[in-house]
């Protein structure tokens, strides 16, 4: 036999002698204590074996199941007995809950039911598909669940404490074990009935602050809470109390002071941490804000708009102004916030500021940009010539007069000599338009021609002329020194005068000189002032010259600013005729 | 952090309050006591690295005339009966009060305690008789609410029972 084989036969009887032949022995022998052996161990077992796969309460519970439907079955009347008391406490403790729940949403809805609002809420509530109940319940609470305690029922110590706001909470042991005390005390105080869970405290209410205490078996769930509480928060309480059981339930039974095991309990708290702020507050600031800006824009678009429109009306009335005779108003328009309006006048016609104002336009607020015509409108002509006639240079034994009859018919009449006659004639034909009148002379005694050499007559009509060159002056635009078409216009007629004033002069042996004064407003530095009257005066001169005026006599002058009341009138050239005896 | 809900009982004027004074900083006023009969302070205690929070309920004081709400020890990890060293009266009602506390909660452990030892000692029982009474607690300390003495040491012990 190889030494390998001998052990094995070996341990065979040996076994044999240990334990029988079929383990029988063994058998035999747990048989015996089976009992015992597995009572020492049964809790256990079936505890590790529930937490390794929990199969323990998979068999247990159909057969727990079905003999406690048997044992309904069988003994329903001892049951209903056991129940009886149990389920009684049940269905109050529900139906009161229910009630505090259903009282407070009525309250509600009755306090809700009659104001203005609720025609509105009524509306939205509709609008939005929910309950118009529902609608007022979630816009009449306001509320916030500032902290929670979860309380150890029995030593009145706390478990857990959240907060909504960490800074404001307050001493949360403390506050657990004061509460707990309290309930005592209530219910050693007030006491009557047996059961201690019948006289706990459920709530501690002052105006606007309530302590919401849910009572579980364990624990208690407090909560702090300002505002008027929905009766969802309580269910919510309750739901958070039970969930809480739910998980710690072994804490809970072995508590013995030590916190740590509840440490997560915050989950399921924090649903409870809830509030809700009525709309409004934060809204309504921006809605200010919004609000004013809105305001703000339109006002400004008012102001644009009021601006813009008070000009277009500026702008319209200009348009719709009859302009007297001898003026057009050719285009008016808006720009750079200003009206302007292109004109067209006549030098006889009104001067065009003279005529807004009398027609309550405001000239300042209008930009007038005048050029000069010839306007052949009869009343025009009709004023060209009575002009014409009344200004008419005669010797002291002529004069002239105009008559205006019917028809635009204009009767000269008077007495003058030949020339005189002849010159009028033809100065009336020289009129533009004048065949839209019609101009009797035949009553004008005209004398024979005879030399005009009387010399008082001829000084007096050199002196006529010379007044009459000597008020006119000649008018510029602002910081301008060049002469506008009016002014030009206006001095080609002077000239006229200049001329026939020289003839006289030349007649009667007179010596003439014209001193042309510039001179400027106050506007601007004095030194530019000064240029700007010389350069005005010598345009004056140089302009005159070009008209056929001999040049030395012809003497310009910078007056410089004059401080005058209307800067207007400072803008002008003056001329002054001087004259003396040839002697 | 463990919690411990430590109550004090004691006949009325043995120095209980100032006892807890003596240990912690007072945060509730007394008109609670007034109100309800129990005035509650915390304090932590501090051992070998190890922390308790002493929740410190001081009962009212009880005399004959009226009981106490045995309800304010539910939960309590331990009870301490403070008798008074110039009263002999105080000894007889602190284990009258032990009685009714062993009546309702006979687990927990109590802790007696003989305060004023500042004060010389004006009562008649002698040390032996006070041992026999001490029997019946967990511990026995002497300590003055006063000076400190012992006051420390005294919640300490209750803190790591």
């Amino acid at each position: 036999m190889p030494p390998s084989e001998m052990p094995d036969s070996s341990l065979e009887k040996v076994r044999e002698l240990l334990i029988g032949r079929d383990d029988k022995f063994v058998q035999e022998q747990l048989q015996r204590d089976a009992k015992g052996i597995v009572t020492n161990v049964v809790s256990e077992a079936l505890f590790d074996r529930e937490t390794k796969d929990g199969s323990v309460n998979k068999v247990l519970v159909p057969l727990v199941e079905k003999s406690l439907h048997r044992s309904i079955e069988a003994n329903s009347e001892k049951i209903v007995g056991t129940l009886y008391p149990l389920v009684g406490t049940l269905v109050r403790k529900a139906v009161s809950s229910f009630l505090v729940e259903f009282v407070e949403r009525t309250n509600a809805l009755i306090e809700n039911s009659f104001s203005p609002k609720s025609v509105s809420w009524r509306f939205k509530a509709w609008q939005s598909g929910v309950g118009y109940s529902e609608y007022v319940a979630s816009q009449i609470y306001q509320y916030q669940v500032q902290q929670l305690l979860v309380i150890h029922r029995e030593t009145g110590t706390l478990l857990h404490s959240i907060s909504s706001d960490p800074e404001k909470e307050k001493d949360a042991d403390l506050i657990s074990s004061m509460l707990v005390a309290i309930n005592d005390f209530v219910a050693d105080a007030f006491g009557v009935t047996a059961t201690e869970s019948d006289n706990e405290l459920g709530e501690i209410k002052t105006e606007d602050f309530t302590l919401l205490i849910k009572i579980g078996p364990q624990a208690l769930l407090v909560a702090a809470v300002t505002g008027s509480i929905p009766p969802e928060v309580r269910g919510k309480l309750q739901q958070a109390l039970e969930e809480f059981h739910q998980f710690y339930q072994q804490p809970l039974i072995h508590y013995d002071g030590d916190n740590a095991p509840f440490d997560g309990c915050e989950a399921i708290l924090s649903d409870c941490l809830i509030s809700e702020r009525k709309e409004g507050e934060g809204k309504k600031s921006k809605r200010i804000v919004g609000a004013a800006v809105i305001v703000v824009i339109f006002a400004a678009l008012a102001i644009l708009s009021f601006m813009r429109l008070s000009l277009s009306i500026l702008k319209s009335d200009l348009h719709e102004l009859t302009p007297p005779p001898g003026i057009i108003v050719t285009d008016t328009y808006i720009s750079n916030g200003n009206v302007h309006a292109k004109v067209l006048r006549d030098p006889v016609a009104i001067n065009i500021e003279e005529w807004l104002n009398e027609s309550a336009i405001d000239a300042d607020k209008v930009t007038i940009i005048e050029e000069p015509f010839v306007s052949l409108k009869p009343s025009v002509v009709e004023r060209k010539l009575e002009r014409l006639i009344d200004d008419y240079p005669l010797s002291e034994s002529e004069s002239i007069s105009v008559e205006k009859g019917d028809n635009r018919r204009f009767v000269i009449s008077g007495t003058v000599f030949t020339p005189t006659a002849v010159n009028l004639t033809q100065q009336i034909s020289a009129i533009p338009g004048i065949s839209a009148i019609t101009v009797d002379t035949n009553t004008l005694d005209v004398q024979a021609a005879y030399e005009v050499d009387d010399a008082v007559l001829q000084k007096a009509a050199l002196n006529r002329l010379v007044n009459k060159v000597s008020s006119q002056n000649v008018l510029f635009a602002t910081n301008q020194e060049a002469l506008s078409e009016v002014q030009l216009a206006k001095l080609e007629a002077l000239a006229n005068d200049i001329k026939q004033l020289l003839t006289f002069a030349d007649k009667t042996s007179t010596v003439v000189s014209i001193v042309v004064m510039g001179a400027s407003d106050n506007s601007g530095s004095s030194a530019r002032n000064r240029a700007l009257s010389q350069k005005r005066a010598e345009n004056v001169v140089n302009s005159l010259i070009s008209l056929g005026i001999e040049s030395d006599i012809l003497i310009p002058v910078s007056l410089g600013e004059l401080p005058l009341q209307k800067a207007s009138m400072g803008r002008s050239v003056m001329l002054n005729v001087l004259i003396s005896s040839e002697q | 952090m463990i919690q411990k809900k430590v109550c004090i009982l004691g006949p009325t004027g043995v120095g209980k309050t100032s006892l807890v004074k003596q240990f912690v900083e007072g945060i509730f006023s007394e008109k609670y006591k007034t109100t309800i009969g129990v005035k509650i302070d915390k304090k932590q205690v501090n051992k070998e690295g190890r922390g308790v929070q002493l929740l410190l309920w001081d009962l009212e004081g009880i005399d004959r005339y009226c009981g106490f709400n045995p309800r304010y020890l539910r939960g309590a990890s331990a009870y301490i009966i403070v008798v008074d060293q110039t009263r002999s009266q105080s000894l007889l009602e602190g284990i009258e009060i032990l009685d009714l506390a062993r009546e309702h909660y006979p687990d927990i452990p109590a802790f007696f305690v003989v305060n004023k030892t500042d004060l010389p000692t004006s009562w008649h029982w002698s040390e032996e008789e006070l041992n026999n009474y001490a029997q019946r607690f967990a511990s026995l300390t002497k300590t003055s609410a006063k000076t400190g003495e012992n006051v420390e040491k005294l919640f300490s012990t209750i803190a790591f029972w």
